[in-house]
């Protein structure tokens, strides 16, 4: 008797891959900065160094030293945590008043629904970062505003999609049979329609949190976000933008460093949708 | 190899078509090796149908896969010998099988919605494997196409230009079979081809698959439904944990079984079950029921009780309701219409009937004739466009939620699909514990499992499951939960919508067995809608037949069953496929 073997196709996966990987490295890196500064900056931020201002990287300064003598490198160091908490307050801020008014929208009724889209609709004619600015400049910069204006402006965008999918939950069998159990509303809710309309809004805030960061430094870089001479990446790049010709070091490692995290938590974020849309287990 | 081999078939005539002996499929699951397939021989000959038969999870379908070398990347395929004519099946590398699959093997699957590509024509999937293998010009492709749509029945010009989502299911399953047999592929493979279809459609696809045996294609047919197997196959093997147990003749196996599951399977067919008696002749000439023409607009008028109990079953005692009793529910002149974009289409028109404590009602009707809608109305689910519900003497539709809710638990419902019934992120302790009452705080939490354990163990459910979500549950587990869940709340009515039909014949009994027993010990009403008959006269007092959102006939089920009135009742019943079985006859 011949034994006939049809070996099985063999899947290439094995291992972590590189992306994913780098990327959360980044995002670690990136919130290790922003927890202990201090541990890993060799200067402090606003050490004032006339006598080596605009030295070259290298030597005693990594990434150079700014105008004033600053190291740049300690300065991005620093700058981390700013840039992070206006990117992860403002998506969270946004996140909570987006899930708020979705669930608002969805659950009460056509025309609570109907004035509160319709809000929405005109603050989606709004680029976010134009709104943004728009609300900074009523209220006066600094980073507490810098926050909430982006929070303000990324809000309209996550209500939408929670809305979209609470109205498909709501009808859902689990919540019928939830009524048909004569569980009361608010828990069948809190049970059922809330956690399982979540998801895609929270997936949706990894990729924001990278869009959070970049209108925060944007904000910054305008001068609209925390005042000087706080170190922000935003800020850097908007003092190192004059010395351009001299010290090109100044301007380009702080925007190296906002386009690593944001490239870092958008890779992330598109990873992680990726996983729910295909049903990971959660 | 274990069971009695397939010699006979095989020595008589000529060489079999098809020849597989010592067939293992392992699946390789995350480290973890499962063996599906363990040592499955088969023959066919050449215009001839082997049934294939057993309960889901017995490897049927993994040994169709195996046979078209679809089994997937984690199986592993073993075989002493793989044969098909002169061709050797074993160790066909993808572009070998892709020659195969199609030209001499064709396949249909249970779900052709899913099967067939929602963007293309119907006449361009039917054309796609002879573009695949044939040298046929475009004008021959055209040509044959319709021929293959003549020879499937669908004789509407149009059929071919249109989309799978404008056809019905049976003409669904009709385009696949045109599809399958496009190339004259010498074995057809039918993995549950008429599962999904109701009873009259049903029938004519196995009458389909007949010609096409006829005109010389073999015919692999797998089903769990001895009763569709029963009127096609010559041959059949029962298949039990990977392994065939027995195979035979149809008819000496039906009669005379010998394996223990095979016994089982046999036994578990409601229409073969101790209620019905093979439709008795001696039925009394049935005064009772008024022939029911369509329901009138007037109050339910009350059943007569039946003259005499003669004929009927235990089932007799606990159907004849102390006639003065209120009905614990009632419908009356329930009508309901949906918007669609071409008018409001009613799905349920002038519908009354009642349901007293400790009787069964059975709904039968086709897929499309409201019986679900009517589901929803009773359950509160959804408001009727005009009548009334009235659950026990106070009024249940068109009141507002906070009035129902006192009554919400006495009513429940069991879902037709029992999956999207459940909160995925739920487990079975979280989704039987929350139709629980009683206190729910922390100490209360063994005394609350204790109430689980005991509700899945009525259900034939082990307590290990109530930690696993509902994505990680069979179909029939699934199903048993959302039983146990209906019963938590000790509701005294029971709506269940299809509660069976997704199951396995033995556990089909076993829930059916359960209950009746709910409601002979606790006066638990049901209203049972299925479209298979079987079940129905099976745990049934009265039926009522629906079609186009109306009620056809009514009466008690024995003679309904014996005497349908109505044509539609007649079609139906005529479309069941249970005579072959009750006469154990093979198909010819």
């Amino acid at each position: 008797m011949t034994t006939v073997s049809l070996p099985p196709a063999g899947r290439a996966r094995s291992g972590v891959r590189a992306g994913p990987a780098l990327a959360a490295a980044g995002f670690a890196a990136l919130v290790l900065l922003a927890a202990f500064p201090g541990a890993l900056a060799p200067y402090a931020p606003d050490a004032v160094d006339p006598l080596h201002a605009l030295s070259a990287p290298g030597g005693g300064h990594w990434l150079g030293s700014d105008q004033l003598g600053r190291d740049v490198f300690s300065r991005i160091v620093y700058g981390a945590r700013p840039s992070l908490v206006i990117g992860v307050g403002a998506t969270a801020v946004g996140v909570t008043a987006g899930t708020v008014l979705g669930l608002l929208a969805a659950l009460s009724g056509p025309r609570v629904d109907a004035v509160l889209m319709r809000i929405t609709d005109v603050l989606l004619a709004f680029p976010p970062l134009l709104l943004a600015l728009l609300i900074v400049a009523l209220s006066g910069p600094g980073i507490r505003n810098a926050t909430l204006a982006v929070a303000v402006a990324v809000v309209p965008a996550y209500a939408r999609i929670l809305r979209a999918q609470a109205l498909v939950v709501r009808r859902a069998d689990y919540v019928q049979v939830a009524t048909g159990l004569a569980i009361p509303w608010p828990r069948v809710v809190a049970r059922h329609v809330l956690p399982n309309s979540v998801g895609p809004v929270l997936v949706l805030a990894t990729i924001g949190l990278g869009e959070s960061i970049l209108a925060g430094a944007a904000l910054s870089f305008l001068g609209l976000g925390p005042r000087p001479p706080s170190p922000e990446w935003g800020t850097m790049l908007s003092d190192g933008r004059d010395y351009l010709d001299q010290a090109w070091w100044i301007a380009v490692f702080p925007g190296l460093a906002v386009t690593a995290a944001v490239t870092a938590l958008t890779a992330l974020g598109r990873r992680l949708q990726t996983r729910v849309r295909d049903g990971a287990p959660r | 190899m274990t069971g009695p081999a397939m010699t006979d078939p095989a020595m008589t005539g000529p060489a079999p078509l098809l020849d597989v002996d010592e067939l293992h499929v392992d699946f390789d699951l995350a480290g973890r090796r499962v063996a599906a397939v363990r040592g499955v021989s088969l023959t066919l000959r050449a215009g001839q149908c082997l049934g294939v038969v057993g309960e889901s999870g017995s490897g049927k379908s993994v040994t169709a896969r195996a046979l078209l070398g679809l089994a997937g990347d984690t199986a592993t395929v073993r075989a002493g010998r793989l044969r098909l004519g002169d061709r050797d099946l074993s160790g066909l590398s993808g572009n070998e099988w892709r020659d195969v699959r199609g030209r001499e093997i064709g396949l249909v699957l249970q779900d052709a919605l899913a099967s067939l590509d929602p963007l293309r024509r119907v006449g361009a999937q039917i054309a796609g494997p002879l573009r695949a293998h044939g040298r046929l010009s475009r004008q021959d492709v055209d040509a044959r196409v319709r021929e293959l749509l003549g020879v499937v029945g669908l004789t509407d010009p149009t059929i071919a230009r249109r989309y799978p989502h404008q056809l019905s299911g049976g003409q669904r399953q009709r385009a696949l079979i045109a599809s399958a047999i496009a190339c004259r592929p010498a074995l057809l493979i039918a993995d549950e081809p008429t599962t999904a279809l109701d009873a009259t459609v049903q029938a004519r696809i196995l009458d389909l698959l007949a010609e096409i045996k006829a005109a010389g294609t073999a015919l692999l047919l797998i089903s769990h439904d001895l009763g569709v197997v029963a009127r096609l196959a010559d041959d059949v093997a029962v298949m039990h944990q990977g392994r065939v147990v027995e195979t035979g003749p149809t008819g000496r196996l039906l009669t005379d079984p010998q394996h223990a599951h095979t016994r089982e399977l046999i036994a578990a067919v409601p229409s073969a079950r101790p209620k019905v008696a093979p439709p008795s002749p001696l039925t009394p000439p049935t005064p009772p029921t008024p022939p029911t023409p369509p329901m009138s607009p007037s109050p339910p008028k009350p059943l007569p009780t039946p003259v005499t109990s003669s004929g009927t079953s235990s089932g007799a005692e606990a159907t004849s309701p102390i006639p003065d009793r209120q009905p614990l529910l009632t419908a009356d002149g329930i009508t309901k219409s949906f918007a669609t974009r071409r008018g409001p289409h009613p799905a349920v028109r002038d519908v009354s009937f009642h349901l007293q404590a400790g009787e069964v009602l059975g709904l039968v009707g086709e897929s499309g004739s409201g019986k679900s809608t009517l589901a929803r109305i009773v359950l509160a689910a959804a408001e009727p466009d005009a009548g009334q519900v009235t659950l026990d003497g106070r009024p249940w539709s068109g009141v507002p939620e906070r009035r129902r809710r006192d009554l919400r638990r006495t009513i429940q419902g069991v879902h037709q699909d029992p999956l999207s019934s459940f909160d995925p992120r739920f487990t079975v302790e979280q989704i039987i514990g929350e139709a629980l009452t009683g206190p729910t705080g922390h100490r209360a939490r063994d005394a609350r499992r204790e109430q689980i354990t005991a509700l899945l163990d009525g259900v034939g459910l082990a307590p290990d499951l109530l930690a696993r979500r509902p994505l990680e549950l069979s179909g029939g587990q699934r199903q048993r939960v959302a039983i146990a869940r209906a019963l938590a709340p000790g509701p005294r009515v029971l709506i269940c919508d299809e509660p069976v039909s997704a199951l396995d014949v033995t556990i089909q009994a076993q829930i059916l067995d359960l209950l009746a027993g709910l409601r002979r010990d606790r006066g638990l009403a049901i209203l049972f809608i299925s479209h298979d008959l079987d079940v129905v006269r099976h745990i049934s007092d009265r039926v009522a037949v629906m079609r186009d959102g109306r009620i056809v006939e009514t009466g008690e089920t024995e003679s309904v069953f014996a005497d349908p009135r109505h044509d539609y009742t007649r079609a139906l019943l005529d479309a069941v496929p249970r005579s072959a079985l009750l006469s154990a006859t093979p198909a010819p």
